[in-house]
């Protein structure tokens, strides 16, 4: 994001923070819409199945902290099973502060949550502040994904869907252990980006005086591997703007993604 | 006469077991655990859910030993266990389970066989030891050893369990 907004921008300026902050004021675009974070988290990670029933709850919010819950978000979900079928959740509670849907597994293995905001258009900004930089139509798309292993692993849903950006785990999603490296792919439409920056966000930010956040790039086969240092739930995310041509609404478009998983204890 | 038979019968079985156990003994170390769990006398207390599994240095279980548990649907709290076994070999799960047990010592044996009943090839193993305990804590701890070298290896805990000990026979 930094460095594709920093060309879209024309600015290169020192700290992570300063930079969003700053690109954010310049490009115009609003920095409460920048600073919140939208998230997407399955009440569980890694279960079992049982002769009960086994319900998971999944639940969208964006707040300034990744895993407060602030304002709802409205997002197309799907549930992948371990078999590739997919369901679309059409029971969806959406809430003031929060969105949340129930699902059950059934089968065993690992199941995926692919959660669309968008795509929608954000219209053009021309501030009657002269000072104030006007901001140009553009479309923003974000998706989130989570997933969820009931018993044994499988990596059938491990895959690109291949539109628009995505995070794909390398390392298995169901074997993130705290202290040791995890993996994950960046693409764009299904093809790998190199150098892109990934942000790695831990739960508890909204206790913690100073950003914990850590920024990585991508390697030329979109890979970039993390330490997990500690245990919680972990939201990595990044976000990607390309020009659009033949569009007569808008000029860029920002994709967004972002995943969210559990470094477990060892 | 039937009884005559029977009895025979026991015997040419018990002593063909002998023999079978015998050279087994003769090729394979074999290890005496004992398992030292604490009392704790604060807040409610439950029997703790116990894993005890033979590791090689790649963490790559070899051997489960015996799982302590009553519902397998809390069984995932053993953390590391439930990693590295229970979520896909359920069934060698319940072939080592059983209830779980009191506080104090319990003596367990490891007859030196991996879980499909061969003895490990040489090199260095760790034998582990989890609990987890509803409305307690979580602690996993392990013995190094060097397969059928090592006399005796031990690993202390500081909360779930307080001392875990192998001893070879």
């Amino acid at each position: 994001m930094n460095i594709l907004t920093k060309s879209f921008c024309g600015l290169n300026i020192g700290s992570p923070l300063k930079k969003i902050s700053i690109v954010a004021l310049l490009c115009g675009t609003s920095a409460t819409a920048l600073a919140h974070t939208q998230w997407l988290k399955p009440s569980t990670f890694n279960t079992a199945l049982d002769e009960r029933a086994v319900w998971v709850t999944g639940q969208l919010s964006m707040a300034e902290n990744a895993f407060v819950t602030e304002r709802g978000l409205i997002a197309k979900s799907t549930l992948i099973l371990p078999d590739g079928k997919s369901l679309e959740m059409t029971d969806v509670y959406e809430g003031k502060t929060s969105s949340l849907f129930d699902f059950e597994l059934t089968e065993s293995g690992t199941y995926k949550i692919d959660s669309v905001i968008g795509p929608r258009l954000r219209k053009a900004r021309k501030p009657k502040d002269p000072t104030k930089k006007s901001r140009p139509a553009s479309r923003t798309v974000n998706r989130l994904t989570t997933y969820i292993t009931a018993d044994a692993p499988t990596d059938g849903v491990i895959k690109a869907e291949g539109t628009w950006l995505e995070i794909i785990p390398v390392t298995h999603p169901a074997d993130l252990v705290e202290g040791e490296p995890a993996s994950f792919k960046v693409l764009y439409e299904g093809k790998p980006l190199a150098e892109q920056t990934l942000t790695l966000i831990v739960s508890g930010g909204e206790y913690q005086n100073q950003k914990t956040d850590k920024e990585y790039l991508s390697d030329s086969e979109g890979i970039v591997t993390v330490e997990l240092i500690k245990t919680g739930v972990y939201l990595i995310k990044s976000s990607h703007q390309i020009k659009l041509k033949g569009d007569p609404e808008a000029k860029v478009l920002r994709a967004s993604a972002g995943l969210t998983f559990e470094a477990q204890l060892n | 006469m039937f009884n005559k038979f029977k009895k025979s019968k026991l015997m040419l079985l018990a002593s063909a077991l002998y023999a079978v156990t015998n050279v087994a003994s003769a090729a394979t170390p074999s290890y005496d655990i004992k398992l030292t769990l604490p009392v704790i006398d604060k807040g409610q207390y439950h029997r703790p859910y116990i894993a005890i599994w033979v590791e090689d240095e790649k963490r790559v279980s070899q051997r489960s030993i015996a799982v302590w548990m009553q519902k397998p649907k809390w069984l995932p709290d053993l953390k590391r266990y439930w990693r590295r076994v229970a979520r896909k070999d359920r069934d060698i799960v319940d072939g080592v389970t059983s209830a779980t047990k009191k506080p104090g010592s319990h003596s367990i044996k490891w007859d030196g066989l991996n879980d499909k009943g061969q003895p490990l090839t040489a090199g260095k193993y760790s034998i582990c030891v989890e609990a987890a305990r509803e409305k307690g804590g979580r602690e996993a701890i392990c013995a190094k050893i060097d397969y059928g070298k090592t006399n005796v290896a031990e690993a202390m805990g500081k909360h779930e369990i307080t001392h875990f000990s192998v001893t070879l026979n």
